[in-house]
């Protein structure tokens, strides 16, 4: 019945190499080929969109390229470029591959591509997926809705970088925290490494001082996001009259605007991220509400940052408090990782991270009682002894309830909104990037009701005193986890 | 009951008659020749006077999302004449989860675990992918003994599909016992992978530049001494359902997939050998270590259920003579680089394509030169397998659309992502 039969390389007509595949094409499309490039022994071959499928149907029908194997197509969002389409081709018969690379025409607000679902078979679905994904049209496309992957009344094109992932719109993820961003700690690093050393003393004025730099930041940051708030309101204010009806769809030229000043590496990108949010909040805002409501919108933002500079004090001071008492979680630095150096092909060896993770280690040889504390999560609870009893519990049952309320506290009364969901992104674009460590202060704050505020257990001398920054300790990676296991929670069914 | 000179005939599904047919007295008891319709839903006996052809209203009927021989939440929309299927319409996307938007969020080392998750049949080789895909555009070298355990673990993980669909394709066609067997199998392969990587379905052990851990002391002691097992127990399913006249009279010759019409769908994997195309990247274009065994691709000539049923098998055979193979490369040494805790790929775009057990899976990574990709774009064996579809559907009888159903082998969250 079913032979085993192992195919022979030497049986079938040699591969092209890329090169000698991209010099073919060139001859037989000509000044419809923009662009040939090789990475990886890949060629990708970007075509003018009008000749992509003359491109396919060469491909396919010609002897010496025989592509007859329809592999994939992907959607790319090419930032200021716009929207390019790639389609992977594989020879079955002759083993080698082609990437067939087109912008849509029409930019973001029309992007268009010529089908060639009628050449390759496979391309059908793959087009509906690009355009459930991306909103690129294909022309003579059997039919394209309805939507094949979402649902059919979905608003929005999910991987244009313009669409922000809702849950993290939400709350920012916790693994964005975790290894942190080079840039948005990078002088706090220093600092951890000196914060080891175990008296409180130091630890307070680390604490200290990191409040103030933090200060600083905010400041620096409300700065630059009102310039930026400027020029994106200026563009917002040309574009708005000439196209009303998709805002969403503007956002993104708005932000491609921004984008070079933006693209600069050592932005962390969960400030980018913000940096996103905050714009297109804006945008949507102007473009579908008249001039009045978007400039009481403007005075809501301009509210926000004040507010949220002291929201980064509070982030800075926790977060310091924690790490001055727990080095740095150091739960699951990867066997082997710390002082060692990276291979020498390696390109990007972080010098910071190296030290970070070194430093975490150190910590836990000398039995730090944070690291411990860190460590044995579950048991630190009971073994923290001068702690009330009913307060934990208090704590962990009502930990929703006073999040809400946290958050509820920190925001300005809402201009009624559209959707709704735009109001919250105004909020926390003046913040550092971590919107957690305020709501564990709030909570901690909330629940030290019982005589002792949170400053008296930052600053007292005996270790006992480090309480709070234990139990942020004990939260934190509960806390992660738990938004974890919901988020994959979500993911798997 | 009925009048001379009139054939009589049963419309399935009450499906209303038309054209030459005519209802005796529909709904309308007691009047001349009448009988009485049976319950709505049920069949109706009808009268057709003269000679003319039967013909039937099409139909349309909605299979899924929730049907048995579905495996998930696939729906299928065909039109029907008769109990012929005039048209299908298979509608995805009830388990879409946005894997590709999830992956522009997270770093490479949270990916692994995300990828794990959309085909959760074959979690390993999944995470392979991934893990190929960042090494490769670091240039880095991986461990030979990581490679060799990855190997090894991918085509445990292959055999852990494969016996999967083996018993739930039994198990459609109405044969219950394969599932059993089946299962007893693939609990003890999923006891060996769990003792090496901790999971059971979400293996999450590919790292990086290499593995999280070694082997436990005795993996490979134990994976020796079950592979005669295994092999012992596949001939069983042979003897089976293969000896089984219903399951052959149910699957050979129907939904047969030419090679080019294959090729063009992009469907790859077993269906795709079946159809007699050995295309299967672990020979084409070796990555791993396969290049240096002697992998064996079963096929077949027909293209039908009963062939890509034997190719299956088959692969479960050619699997366990890989692994036996490996056991005699598997080296001492480290099993993972010393990485750095956030990697960052280098800025530029990759494919890499794997032969995974339902066919081949890539990853296309767009990199940005940050720790998160830029854009990742997961092409799986399901989506291209499922695209198809229509194609084998039409012009099927209503029952053999579940012996095709099972018989290409799709996964619906691989499918949907």
């Amino acid at each position: 019945m079913a032979t085993d039969l192992s195919p022979r390389p030497d049986q079938r007509a040699p591969a092209m190499v890329a090169d000698a595949l991209a010099s073919y094409l060139r001859e037989r499309l000509e000044q419809r080929v923009l662009d040939t490039r090789v990475a990886y022994g890949q060629l990708t071959v970007t075509l003018v969109p009008e000749a992509l499928p003359a491109a396919a149907r060469l491909c396919k029908g010609d002897r010496a390229l025989g592509f007859d194997f329809f592999d994939f197509m992907s959607g790319v969002d090419e930032r200021e470029e716009g929207l390019a389409v790639v389609t992977h081709l594989y020879s079955t018969t002759r083993r080698h591959h082609i990437q067939l690379r087109a912008l849509a025409e029409g930019g973001r607000d029309r992007p268009v591509l010529p089908s060639i679902a009628h050449i390759y078979a496979g391309a059908v679905w793959h087009e509906r997926e690009v355009f459930d994904m991306f909103g690129i049209r294909f022309e003579g496309h059997p039919g394209l809705e309805p939507r094949i992957l979402t649902v059919e009344n979905f608003e929005g094109w999910p991987l244009r970088k313009d669409f922000l992932l809702t849950t993290r719109e939400a709350k920012p993820w916790p693994g964005l925290k975790e290894p942190k961003a080079p840039d948005a700690e990078d002088g706090e690093d220093g600092e951890e490494q000196e914060s080891s050393g175990p008296t409180a003393e130091e630890k307070a004025a680390a604490a200290k001082e990191k409040v103030e730099r933090a200060k600083q930041k905010a400041a620096a940051m409300r700065k630059k996001k009102a310039g930026e708030r400027a020029a994106a309101q200026r563009e917002e204010a040309d574009g708005s009259d000439t196209d009303a009806e998709e805002p969403a769809e503007k956002s993104a030229t708005g932000e491609a605007a921004v984008t070079p000043e933006k693209s600069d590496e050592e932005r962390a990108p969960e400030e980018v991220e913000h940096d996103q949010r905050a714009e297109s909040a804006e945008e949507t805002l102007g473009g579908d509400t008249t001039g009045e409501s978007a400039a009481s919108g403007r005075v809501a933002a301009g509210d926000a940052p004040a507010q949220s500079a002291e929201g980064a004090a509070e982030v800075a001071q926790t977060s310091a408090a924690k790490d001055a008492a727990a080095g740095v979680p150091s739960g699951d630095v990867e066997k082997g990782a710390p002082g060692d150096a990276p291979g020498e092909d390696q390109p990007h060896p972080d010098p910071e991270e190296e030290q970070r993770v070194a430093s975490g280690d150190e910590a836990a040889a000398g039995g730090t009682p944070g690291v411990e504390a860190e460590g044995r999560t579950g048991g630190a609870v009971e073994q923290s002894g001068d702690q009330p009893a009913e307060e934990t519990p208090g704590m962990t049952s009502s930990t929703q309830d006073e999040e809400e309320a946290a958050r509820g506290g920190t925001e300005p009364p809402q201009p009624p909104m559209g959707t709704g969901e735009e109001t919250p992104r105004f909020l926390r674009e003046g913040e550092t990037g971590n919107i957690e460590p305020t709501t564990l202060a709030e909570r901690i704050g909330g629940t030290a009701e019982t005589g002792q505020t949170q400053a008296e257990d930052e600053l007292a001398p005996h270790p006992a005193g480090t309480d709070a920054a234990e139990r942020i300790a004990e939260l934190e990676p509960e806390d992660a986890e738990q938004d974890e296991s919901r988020s994959d929670e979500e993911e798997q069914q | 009951m009925t009048e001379t000179g009139v054939r009589s005939a049963q419309i399935p599904g009450g499906g209303q008659p038309s054209d030459g047919v005519r209802a005796t007295d529909t709904m309308t008891p007691g009047q001349g020749t009448g009988v009485l319709p049976g319950p709505p839903g049920e069949s109706m006996l009808v009268e057709v006077r003269g000679e003319q052809e039967l013909s039937t209203q099409d139909m349309t009927l909605n299979i899924g999302p929730q049907h048995p021989a579905t495996h998930g939440v696939l729906r299928v929309v065909v039109d029907l004449d008769g109990e012929r299927i005039t048209n299908a319409t298979p509608v995805i996307g009830y388990m879409h989860r946005g894997f590709e938007k999830l992956a522009e969020a997270r770093d490479y080392r949270q990916i692994i675990a995300l990828v794990n998750r959309h085909d959760w049949l074959s979690a390993f080789c999944n995470e392979v992918g991934v893990a190929l895909a960042v090494e490769r555009m670091l240039e880095l070298e991986v461990p030979e003994r990581a490679q060799w355990i990855r190997t090894l673990m991918c085509e445990w993980n292959r055999i852990l599909n494969h016996l999967m669909f083996v018993g739930s394709f039994g198990l459609e066609l109405g044969a219950i016992t394969p599932v059993f067997f089946a299962f007893r199998e693939r609990e003890d392969i999923q006891h060996l992978m769990e003792s090496a990587t901790g999971g059971r379905l979400h293996f999450t052990y590919c790292r990086v530049g290499g593995l999280k851990e070694d082997l436990p002391r005795g993996f490979l002691a134990a994976s020796a001494q079950m592979v005669p097992n295994i092999r012992v127990r596949v001939e069983e399913y042979r003897d089976l359902l293969l000896g089984n006249e219903i399951f052959i009279g149910r699957t050979k010759g129907v939904g047969v997939l030419p090679p080019d019409v294959a090729l063009d769908y992009g469907v790859s994997g077993p269906t795709l050998h079946a159809a007699g195309v050995p295309e299967d990247s672990r020979v084409t274009e070796p990555y791993l270590k396969y290049g240096e065994l002697d992998v064996r691709v079963p096929i077949g000539e027909n293209g039908d259920s009963f062939d890509r049923f034997m190719v299956l098998l088959d692969r479960i055979d050619a699997s366990l003579d890989i692994i036996e193979q490996v056991l005699d490369h598997v080296p001492s040494g480290p099993v993972s680089l010393k990485m750095p805790k956030v990697v960052k790929a280098p800025e530029g775009e990759i494919y890499i394509r794997t032969e995974n057990p339902l066919g081949q899976g890539g990853y296309y990574l767009v990199s940005d030169g940050r720790k998160t990709p830029w854009r990742m774009k997961m092409r799986t064996p399901s989506f291209n397998n499922v695209s198809m579809l229509p194609y084998l559907l039409q012009g099927a009888l209503l029952s053999d659309m579940i012996a095709i159903l099972g018989s290409v082998f799709f996964v619906v969250g691989d499918v949907d992502r």
